[in-house]
């Protein structure tokens, strides 16, 4: 049976692939609806006249001047302590999350399998490169990722390529022990011998021979990896160390509302429920796809 | 013309910091188009020997000594970049397991244009073109349609198949095939002979055939080497090995083969077992399992000798 097959028996997995597909399509939707001069859905409109109102009411088209205006007249999901709209900027936020889980893991996971790589295909023959690049691993894994990359936020600048930065550098870690252990595995395979006897380069066999068949389970860790980059942003933007405002992110939000938790509950529990569903489907999808992708459940 | 010469090859494995002679003193040479065999049971060095011949011995392995003269150049002694340009193009091998020789994840066709696009800057259609021609010649039907078949969709004789055309795909000088047929049941292993032996007529191919089946050898082969733990034994034509065997381990093989054995005739075998590479005997090694050994087989390690044109034996024994 197919990996497609597979993963289309499992219900909960194809719930978390069309929450991700509905995901997607929002942040996609409010980069382009937040942005430009004149956005549609303008995140940064301050109508002080009507602050904390709850989701889907009506603007009240007398005190604001036209441009303030919010498209369709409601704010579905209310406004903020200075009359903002929060569905801009849960549109505009989105984008934020999902850049910053891709590129973040982007990151990760380059490191992860160039480290795993080296360590895992010359660790054999040079066992000290081997004890380096293990005992660094170990080291970086002692540090509570959350706080190591607290700490570092502390001392840049916080802007949205930083934070993508400082998470991708931080979280390698699972990322390069998988691809060590598989390179380890791989390297005695006969076809590895077979393609040296035909004269193929070191840096061929690598990245085109036992690559490829090391990209499953670093495939599943980056899945996962997303969700806890998702996270880890919304964690450093909530404790005020994330993107900086006016921009808004849904860890922003979330942070912003806390202090109206009784008076306007939705402006933390909308971010909050979203940030929990996006996170949730990265992590029943990653699952999924790491059932769909082991060999031992096919026939 | 000798195409390889390989002279005093000693290869010795690193265990607990002292070294363990795993070949010893291997010599012998192919001629141009000729079929050279090497015969010997399981781990007595046959494959050690074809691997140090393409420098890919396992790590742990140490080229203590001699020479590997391929054409001229000492192949121990030319940079790791060279010896790139000469695996696959000048020299290649095909090995054992079929089933596991090639990259899962990859088509038929694309590892048989790898191998090509390495050695030879041809355009793409030509390539193509020489894929269909490779698979076609080696015998695997419809070939346009298994160039994009994965390796779990062929059968072991078809990978062996298709592990040949990867082999031969830049027309090398000298082919080093390790046991190609050990993994294959014997109406395949007979196809897979035949295979050799038109694509070396067609090609003009120096081939080293690496088995422990004396009936290929006797089928396939000019001159023989009779390996016997880490050691050449005796060496000659395929008429003085099979006619005419001297060293004591040559006669008990050729004795042990399976041949019009009578009923309730038991099966002749030699007594006792191979020694481990890793735990050689002392002097001959063959002494413990010999029926003759005397005094100085076991203190003193004996010399090749040779009895006739080209028939060598390493005996103490040998009469003359």
């Amino acid at each position: 049976m197919s990996t497609w097959q597979l993963l289309k028996k499992n219900r909960l997995a194809i719930l978390g692939l069309v929450f991700l597909l509905f995901f997607f399509l929002f942040a996609i939707f409010g980069l382009i609806v937040t942005s430009g001069k004149n956005p549609i859905f303008n995140p940064y409109t301050i109508r002080l006249q009507e602050k904390l109102k709850p989701p889907f009411s009506k603007a009240n088209k007398e005190v604001l001047s036209p441009d303030q205006i919010p498209p369709f007249g409601i704010y579905i999901f209310g406004t903020d302590d200075l009359g903002r709209d929060v569905f801009s900027r849960m549109l505009q936020g989105a984008w934020v999350s999902l850049t910053v889980g891709f590129v973040s893991v982007g990151i990760s996971t380059a490191i992860g399998i160039i480290i795993g790589g080296i360590a895992g295909y010359y660790g054999k023959e040079h066992p000290f490169v081997d004890i380096l690049i293990t005992g660094m691993i170990d080291i970086m894994l002692c540090f509570p990722s959350f706080f190591l990359v607290l700490t570092v936020m502390a001392f840049v600048p916080g802007s949205i390529y930083t934070i993508m930065a400082v998470i991708g550098l931080t979280n390698w870690m699972g990322t390069a022990r998988f691809v060590r252990a598989e390179f380890l595995s791989l390297r005695e395979q006969d076809f590895i011998l077979a393609a040296k006897a035909l004269g193929l380069s070191e840096f061929r066999i690598i990245f085109r021979h036992m690559l490829p068949n090391a990209m499953a389970p670093v495939l599943v860790s980056a899945t996962l990896g997303i969700a806890s980059a998702i996270l880890i942003e919304a964690g450093l933007s909530f404790l005020g160390f994330g993107v900086p405002p006016p921009y808004a992110t849904w860890g922003g939000i979330l942070s912003d509302g806390r202090r109206y938790l009784f008076d306007a509950p939705w402006l933390t529990f909308i971010p909050g429920i979203a940030i929990l569903f996006v996170v949730l489907s990265f992590n029943l999808f990653g699952e999924g796809l790491r059932d769909a992708l082991n060999p031992r459940l096919r026939e | 013309m000798r195409i390889l010469e390989v002279k005093d090859l000693r290869l010795g494995f690193i265990q607990d910091g002292r070294i363990v002679l795993a070949l010893d003193d291997i010599s012998f040479f192919v001629k141009k188009a000729e079929t050279v065999c090497i015969v010997g049971e399981s781990g007595c060095g046959k494959t050690l020997t074809s691997l140090s011949i393409i420098r890919l011995t396992p790590p742990s392995a140490k080229i203590l000594g001699g020479k590997v003269i391929f054409e001229g150049r000492n192949l121990l002694k030319i940079p790791e970049k060279e010896m790139r340009e000469i695996r696959g193009k000048e020299i290649s091998i095909i090995f054992q397991e079929p089933f596991t020789s090639l990259n899962p994840v990859f088509t038929i066709g694309d590892q048989l244009k790898e191998a090509i696009y390495i050695h030879e800057k041809i355009s793409e259609e030509e390539v193509e073109k020489r894929c269909i021609d490779l698979l076609k010649l080696v015998g695997i039907p419809s070939a346009e349609l298994r160039m994009k078949s994965y390796p779990h969709q062929l059968s072991g004789g078809q990978r062996q198949r298709v592990m040949i055309a990867m082999a031969i795909c830049c027309r090398p000088k000298l082919l080093i095939a390790d046991e190609p047929t050990t993994a294959l049941d014997v109406t395949v292993q007979a196809q897979i002979i035949e295979l050799f032996r038109r694509l070396k007529q067609e090609y003009d191919l120096s081939l080293l055939y690496v088995t422990h089946d004396l009936s290929v050898v006797a089928h396939i082969a000019d001159r023989v080497y009779v390996m016997y733990s880490g050691m050449i034994v005796e060496e000659g034509d395929v008429f003085q090995i099979f006619y005419n065997p001297k060293h004591p381990y040559t006669r008990g093989l050729l004795e042990s083969i399976p041949y019009k054995v009578k009923r309730k005739e038991r099966l002749k075998s030699i007594p006792g077992f191979t020694p481990d590479l890793l735990n050689r005997p002392s002097g001959c090694p063959f002494h413990p399992r010999c029926r003759s050994s005397s005094d100085i087989c076991f203190k003193e390690k004996p010399e090749m000798r040779y009895v006739e044109n080209g028939h060598g034996v390493r005996c103490h024994l040998l009469e003359g």
